[in-house]
């Protein structure tokens, strides 16, 4: 099981760079990107390029006297305040080792890691089916980081509702523009999510949605005569799974294809994070394709 | 095999089973699960049980198979070929044999119904039903709804046997016009199979056994009782079968136990319908009783007597009847002159004294000279008496034998003035030509004569066989006599006997006394040893026993009108004197039936009312008859007594035997172990049997690839 204090997940992380799609403004200026192109950026070491890096960003003379890829890697030069919301439903509870809930958390402890080390400031909120369970503002350090991974441990799967309205609720509370990441199985209404998502766009947010699922959502790999139990006060049901399989499955990627849909209509970006994938292809490969669409559009 | 029918029910079992063996599952998409339940509940269903249905064909096909059906048991749908039943069922008296409330009968008709219902007539199945009795009825033919419904209306048999060989030959023939392959033809018969009815080398034996040759199914089912225990009167005799008022008449019978343990029965015997005496019988197995009872009926005419014996596993077998005719007297005509010399009396005086026993005596006697000899005079009289009439012209001789012929008594004295002369006439209207009269001897003379009885049979003698008596009727005084000569072979083939012979003291003097014969309906009875009055020696017999003359008189009276018995199944006819021009014909049981056609508008000896004699008992008739002067006339009768048939001995056939006396295809079974299906031939119950696991490979095939179907489609999503 990976943990977001795990030194070799921490130190690969920390190697991506993170930058916002849109302009940020920070809090403690000179850090990050500005959105007057051109500023100075400090050098900070020399890594092995991976797929995904920025081009632009190899050093073409190290890589003349040798026969390695050598990408050079800056400190960032704005703040980026990076607010999560965690959806804590009851429907998080699903899944075994981890539950969604469980890979949500370490989602948001990395990412709390990386904006920790970047010396962004993070804030973490926590919602509970629609309503706005507890919210961490905003702040920056070790001691800030340490409280959210507290909040994160502590908190339990509970509560009915859309999560859409969920996310809505989290919205009202941040006043400052920034990225929000929204960490939540997405299983709602894709209306009240686009509903939610609108609300942070159009206050200026940079929206990333990390769709945790479990692969037996995915794949709805039961075979047995199943009796169902919702988690969130459903009827239970009892099938054959075999006979409904693809009627639920063609349901489901429906859902998520209108969920998709909607949500990147208006710019946002979506993942779907299966609870069985290592959790760092998912983050690298994620913030590498956002990465990259940075830079297209910063070029 | 077919026990294991229920097991078609493991699939659907496993099918529940499945269903009810569920895991559990916390889940958190159930808006999906729920929307692609909702699509899909439909056609799943319809997957399913489609499924179900192939996995219980499947098992269904192969039970069958194991079980090896015949092809009787196709259902018309897979193309079974017409067959036909010819059901025979025995119809006799003994099929009424009842044990635990149902009777040998009955068994037969459930085991028919079974048949029956096992055929289609949309099918062009065919039926036949025959009735064996006393004939054969064909109670219906071809179609088997029709058959089943004659079956139904067939009535228990109430008397009477069965002609079953004739029945076995009817049932051949009815086979072969059905117009089916014989091989599709069977042919049941439905009995008792009573031993009586089965003696070796019988007609039925024989027609049975070649039933075989038509290569038809040929089953003998038994449908009697296992206990087949039986009580049956067995006789009744009345004696005498007529008597006058104040006499007393001996009732015999003879009540009989068939079974081989003990039983004790009650005998009821009714007179008119009125219990007269009730008693009770134990009889040892197989044992025979006979009984006495003296009646001393009042009431006059013809009087019904009954024996019967109540709860009885058979009953038909359990009432005897006989008609007593009970008169007021008898009227004697006594035809003679008296004598000129009234200082010795001739005789008519003698027979007239002899005779005079009271207003109330049971015979009454009116004194006529032959001048005067009629029509009329005869017409009230039963008895005539010519006492030494003297010369008898031809007319007078033919009125008297008209009058004996249609049921009167004669009774002929010569005396000194009747010789062979005068008694030509007589003789030769008799038709008596073996029987002459010879000359007077020694006339006049009162002498002891010693009369020998000859005929102890002739009932006017058979008081006096017994030794205490005789002397009364050997050692008696005659005024006279003339011997009667006889013509020994001549006499035997005109059907007189010899009653008495005579001797005189001297024994030279020898011959014969009485002789008594048949004419017509009456008799006629010539007595040659005149008796005096001093032979009524009443006061010398216990009882008021009278003799000779007195037995003879009522030996001579008429008969009764009805016949003493008709056998069943015999035609009932009686003698009408004139055209009857209706007649209410009943049965014993009360029932009025159909006339036979030529039974009005005749006057016969005989006139036929009915073919058949079918119910056992006392049959009534009452005729309106037309008179030549255009009256009518009435005549109320009990005419007709038919006893039960000799079906008392219900012991069966043993079957092993039975059947080794006959052709091996010719089955002879009990009803239990007699299947309802035909046997088919191995070849087509391999063939069957290969159809069906054809059937199974066919439904365990398309099981097969339709589960894959679904579990490609399901799985593969």
């Amino acid at each position: 099981m990976q943990s977001a204090s795990d030194p070799k997940l921490r130190a690969r992380l920390a190697r991506l760079e993170l930058r916002a799609r849109t302009v940020v403004e920070g809090l403690r200026g000179g850090r990050h990107r500005s959105p007057a192109r051109g500023s100075s950026s400090t050098f900070a070491q020399h890594r092995e390029y991976v797929p995904g890096d920025d081009i632009r960003h190899l050093d073409w003379r190290l890589m003349a006297r040798g026969d390695r890829n050598i990408i050079r890697e800056f400190e960032e030069e704005t703040d980026l305040q990076l607010h999560l919301v965690l959806d804590t439903s009851a429907s998080m509870k699903f899944g075994e080792e981890p539950s969604k809930l469980e890979y949500a958390g370490w989602l948001a402890a990395s990412l709390a890691r990386i904006a920790c080390d970047q010396r962004d400031v993070f804030g973490l909120s926590l919602t509970q089916g629609e309503e706005l369970l507890r919210s961490l503002p905003a702040r920056g350090g070790e001691g800030h980081y340490q409280t959210l991974l507290h909040a994160l441990a502590s908190v339990e799967a509970q509560g009915e509702g859309d999560p859409g309205r969920g996310l809505a609720a989290a919205a009202m509370a941040l006043d400052r523009r920034g990225i929000v990441v929204w960490l939540t199985d997405g299983l709602g209404d894709p209306e009240e999510a686009a509903n939610a998502v609108g609300l942070l766009r159009h206050r200026g947010h940079d929206v990333i949605v990390m769709r945790v699922l479990d692969p037996a959502e995915i794949d709805f790999p039961y075979q047995r005569n199943t009796r169902f139990l919702g988690l969130e006060g459903e009827e239970a049901l009892r099938l054959d799974p075999n006979a409904v399989r693809q009627a639920y499955l063609e349901t489901f990627e429906k859902h998520a294809q209108e969920f998709r849909r909607r949500l990147r209509a208006l710019g946002c970006a979506v993942r779907r994070m299966p609870s069985n994938e290592p959790l760092e292809v998912g983050l690298v490969e994620f913030l590498a394709r956002r990465s990259a669409a940075l830079q297209r559009r910063g070029s | 095999m077919l026990w294991a029918l229920p097991l078609v029910a493991v699939p659907i079992l496993i099918h529940l089973l499945q269903r009810r063996r569920t895991q559990l599952v916390d889940f958190a998409a159930m808006r999906f699960l729920a929307e692609a339940l909702r699509r899909t509940r439909r056609r799943v269903l319809l997957e399913d049980m489609l499924l179900l249905l192939l996995r219980t064909l499947a098992v269904l096909a192969l039970i069958l198979a194991l079980a090896q059906p015949s092809t009787e048991s196709l259902p018309l749908a897979l193309g079974r070929e017409a067959r036909a039943e010819v059901l025979v069922i025995d119809a006799s008296l003994s099929m009424d044999h009842q044990q635990n409330g149902n009777s040998s009968f009955s068994r037969g008709q459930d085991l028919a119904a079974e048949r029956l219902n096992a055929l289609k007539g949309q099918l062009d199945d065919r039926a036949a039903l025959l009735r064996a009795g006393l004939s054969t009825e064909r109670l219906a033919n071809g179609d088997p709804r029709e058959v089943r419904k004659a079956l139904g209306e067939m009535t228990p048999p109430r008397g009477g046997t069965s002609d079953l060989g004739a029945a076995v030959l009817a049932a051949r023939q009815t086979a072969l016009d059905m117009g089916l392959p014989l091989d599709r033809v069977r042919i049941t018969l439905l009995t008792d199979l009573q031993a009586s009815q089965w003696p070796e080398d019988s007609p039925a034996r024989t027609a049975l056994a070649r039933l075989a040759e038509l290569g038809c199914a040929v089953e003998v089912i038994d449908c009697g009782a296992d206990v087949r225990d039986n009580l049956a009167i067995t006789g009744l005799e009345l004696n005498p079968p007529q008597i006058v008022r104040g006499d007393t008449v001996q009732a015999t019978f003879r009540v009989r136990n068939f079974a081989i343990t003990p039983a004790e029965v009650e005998v009821i015997v009714k007179l008119d319908n009125d219990v007269v005496q009730s008693l009770r019988l134990n009889l040892g197995p197989q044992e025979e009783q006979e009984q006495s009872i003296l009646l001393n009926p009042v009431g006059l005419g013809p009087r019904v007597l009954e024996v019967h014996l109540p709860h009885d596993a058979l009953i038909g077998d359990d009432q005897r009847a006989s008609v007593l005719e009970v008169r007021d007297s008898l009227q004697v005509l006594l035809v003679g002159d008296l004598a000129l010399d009234s200082s010795r009396p001739g005789l008519v005086e003698s027979l007239a004294a002899y005779l005079s026993l009271g207003a109330d005596a049971p015979i009454q006697t009116e004194n006529l000279p032959l001048s005067r000899l009629d029509d009329s005079a005869l017409e009230l009289a039963d008895i005539l008496i010519l006492a030494d009439p003297g010369s008898i012209s031809i007319a007078q001789a033919e009125r008297v034998v008209s009058f004996v012929q249609q049921g009167g008594g004669l009774l002929m004295v010569p005396g000194p003035n009747t010789g062979q002369g005068e008694s030509a006439a007589l003789l030769e209207a008799s038709g008596w030509n073996a029987l002459s009269v010879g000359e007077v001897a020694r006339p006049g003379a009162e002498d002891a004569a010693r009369l020998n009885i000859v005929d102890g049979d002739m009932p006017a003698l058979r008081f006096f066989t017994d030794a205490r008596w005789q002397p009364l009727l050997t050692e008696v005084p005659f005024l006279s006599y003339r011997p009667l000569l006889l013509d020994p072979a001549l006499a035997q083939s005109q059907g007189l006997r010899v009653g008495l012979s005579y001797l005189t003291g001297s024994d030279a003097d020898s011959g014969t006394a009485l002789v008594a014969g048949q004419l017509g309906r009456g008799q006629a009875a010539w007595l040659s040893a005149a008796p005096l009055p001093g032979w009524n020696r009443m006061e010398e017999v216990p009882g008021g026993t009278l003799p000779l003359l007195y037995d003879l008189l009522f030996q001579l009276s008429p008969p009764a009108a009805h016949p003493p018995q008709t056998a069943f199944g015999a035609p009932l006819q009686l003698a009408l004197p004139l055209p009857a021009t209706n007649i209410d014909l009943r049965d014993p049981d009360g029932m009025r039936r159909s006339l036979a056609p030529e039974a009005l508008g005749s006057a016969a000896e005989k006139v036929v009312l009915l073919p058949r004699a079918n119910r056992a008992g006392v049959w009534k008739m009452d005729a309106q008859m037309l008179r030549p002067d255009g009256s009518e006339d009435q005549r109320r009768d009990f005419f007709a007594v038919v006893n039960p048939v000799p079906e008392s001995d219900l012991r069966g056939l043993s079957h092993n035997l039975f059947a080794e006396s006959l052709p091996p295809s010719i089955l002879v079974l009990r009803p239990e172990d007699a299947p309802t299906e035909r046997p088919t031939s191995p070849d087509g119950r391999r063939q069957l049997t290969a159809t069906l696991l054809l059937l199974m490979m066919a439904f365990l095939i398309g099981e097969t690839l339709f589960a894959a179907t679904l579990d490609r489609r399901r799985m593969g999503a």
